[in-house]
């Protein structure tokens, strides 16, 4: 059973040395499935760092299930509870094994995982699992990085360029698990730089000079 | 990576170990030494005063023994000296002691604290010291070069010669022989003088030529009987001061402890800072990622609060337990190869300066180690792990 999800995002605005993100509005509930393409720069990590609640922001209104987001607040709570996040260099902890990678959340989080065997089952890696990832191929990692990220049972699941080290088969098994998850109602917001994966969703934008781009 | 962090912790764990090593290694060699410099000193009775005046204070000493006689917990005994020729020749000190002494303190004019070493030596850790009136007490030296009679017996024969220069042979059994640096050797004629021990009943004084008398006294009013030893012109010396003095040097070594305990403080720490800071660094991907999936602040703090403890903690057991080896082998080099006891210690004010020390090194750094931990900035770190 996949908890509610109300996202909403709302002028939101953001500077380094330049605005990297102007006035973006977006909106994202149980189901939905939004790519965000753009080109290298184009400030896409740093919209998926403010969804991930890891980075802050310097205006605009951030919603997240009626939390007002606020800047320099530790929001790690509403993370572990809700967020499920896969990315394109995995982010695995070499000095574990798989298994210790996957139950990392639970060291966290006091929320007890009834998913574990179905989630091993339905990503195939039963055999990897007292593996050390640093013996593992590219589309091993992302299945056991997308196995910790589904651990908690999150709501929204946000992938960073997750096919981006893959070839295309195990692209293809990434994408599949993706459109699974959103199937269960699970929200999902992919950022990704190929334009034929980002048709994958249902919604694509396209992230242009700090400006979102609906509908691209 | 796993090389990389390993790597880090060993460079932690060495700076830690040097740290508490060096430090550690300090308090206990400073001690070690001051304490088996002085152990001697502090074995002899601080009650004890000596003194004397040459042949001629014998007036002068009995009007102080008439004040002695009058205080309670006060005893004493004369000590005469003499020097008398043994009968193969050599030239040797007599000293007289009454039956039964309670304590041996032997005058020199070369070293007061020797010579009491030296008496320390002779009656092997006692203080008390029987001689009858026909027997003497003779250094080990002495006892060797004597021949054994028919009965295998040893007997010292000595020539004593009186103001008059008349000359005496009177013969003594050997009570007993010790050994120790009693014997000492005549820089001046390059010849060596050993010292004997008679019972004063052994010789009468019209018969030898007295050189010295002295007193030896036992006082729990130390003070007191200086004071009367001053006022009488007679000169004294005491075990008590000597004992002061080490004490005010002790407390100068503490002082000065307590000043290089501060320096290392503030260089260790800083090695500390500088290899916390280095193996924070190749953990700032870990962190990110634990935070990244959902890790609180104190979640993150807590973990490299025991890391951090553990590791100090581990290399600081390691460093006592390497100083304490290292300093046993010291005193078996000491004990074997310079044939000297030496005993490894370390006291209560270093003993608590090293705690106080540990603890809040460990403490500061392993709060500083876990507090920089949860300044990581998660996204800075998250794509660095390919």
């Amino acid at each position: 059973m996949v908890k509610d999800i109300n996202i909403e995002l709302s002028g939101i605005k953001k500077s380094y040395d330049k605005p990297v993100l102007k006035d973006i509005c977006l909106s994202v509930t149980n189901y939905s499935y939004v790519t965000i393409v753009g080109k290298s720069g184009s400030g896409k990590s740093t919209l998926m760092n403010i969804l991930g609640l890891i980075e802050g922001f310097d205006g605009g209104v951030y919603r997240f299930n009626n939390t007002v987001i606020k800047k320099g607040k530790d929001y790690s709570k509403l993370r572990y509870e809700n967020i499920g996040f896969i990315f394109q260099s995995y982010n695995l902890i070499p000095t574990l094994t798989c298994r210790e990678n996957i139950m990392l959340p639970l060291v966290y989080s006091s929320k007890q995982s009834g998913s574990f065997d179905e989630i091993i089952e339905s990503l195939d890696i039963a055999d990897l699992l007292d593996k050390k990832v640093t013996v593992l191929s590219g589309g091993e990692k992302q299945r056991v990085a997308i196995a910790r990220a589904l651990l908690l049972n999150p709501s929204l699941i946000i992938a960073d360029e997750p096919t981006g080290n893959l070839d295309p088969t195990n692209t293809r098994t990434v994408l599949n698990l993706l459109e699974k998850e959103n199937k269960k109602g699970r929200a999902v917001i992919m950022i990704t730089h190929d334009d034929t994966i980002a048709r994958e969703a249902g919604k694509v934008y396209r992230l242009e000079n700090g400006v979102l781009h609906e509908n691209y | 990576m796993i090389k990389k962090t390993f790597s880090n912790y060993l460079l932690l764990s060495v700076t830690a170990f040097l740290s508490f090593a060096i430090m550690f290694g300090y308090l206990i060699y400073t001690d070690s030494e001051s304490y088996n410099k002085y152990k001697d000193l502090f074995a002899d009775n601080p009650n004890v005063i000596f003194s004397y005046n040459g042949a001629e204070s014998k007036n002068e000493l009995r009007a102080v023994t008439k004040q002695l006689d009058k205080l309670s917990d006060t005893h004493y005994y004369y000590m005469r000296q003499c020097v008398a020729q043994t009968s193969f020749g050599k030239e040797c000190e007599v000293n007289f002691l009454p039956g039964y002494v309670w304590g041996l303190y032997l005058t020199s004019n070369d070293s007061e604290v020797v010579t009491s070493r030296a008496a320390r030596a002779m009656i092997k850790g006692k203080y008390e010291v029987s001689i009858g009136v026909n027997e003497a007490l003779v250094s080990q030296r002495v006892y060797n070069s004597l021949k054994p009679d028919k009965n295998g017996k040893k007997q010292l024969k000595l020539i004593f010669t009186n103001d008059e220069g008349k000359r005496i042979l009177k013969k003594y059994d050997v009570a007993a022989a010790y050994s120790g640096p009693n014997e000492y050797d005549d820089l001046e004629t390059n010849s060596s003088i050993d010292s004997v021990y008679l019972n004063i009943g052994s010789v009468d004084e019209d018969e030898c030529s007295i050189l010295n008398l002295d007193l030896v006294i036992y006082t729990e009013q130390k003070d007191f009987v200086i004071q009367q030893l001053k006022k009488s012109n007679v000169t004294c010396e005491e075990v008590y001061t000597e004992q002061n003095q080490a004490v005010r040097d002790i407390k100068n070594g503490i002082m000065n402890k307590y000043l290089i305990a501060a320096v290392l403080f503030i260089l260790l720490g800083i090695n500390l800072y500088s290899s916390f800071t280095n193996a924070l660094k190749d953990r700032k991907f870990e962190i990110g990622v634990k935070r990244a999936i959902g890790a609180k602040k104190s979640s993150i703090m807590l973990q490299f609060v025991i890391e951090g403890f553990t590791v100090m903690l581990a290399n600081t057991l390691l460093s006592v337990w390497t100083v304490l080896s290292l300093m046993n082998v010291y005193k078996f080099v000491k004990e074997i190869v310079f044939n000297e006891k030496y005993i490894v210690t370390i006291n209560t004010e270093s003993l608590i300066l090293f705690v106080v020390f540990t603890f809040f090194l460990i403490l500061i750094f392993s709060l500083l180690f876990a507090y920089k931990s949860t300044k990581v900035e998660i996204v800075k770190y998250l794509k660095e792990e390919l």
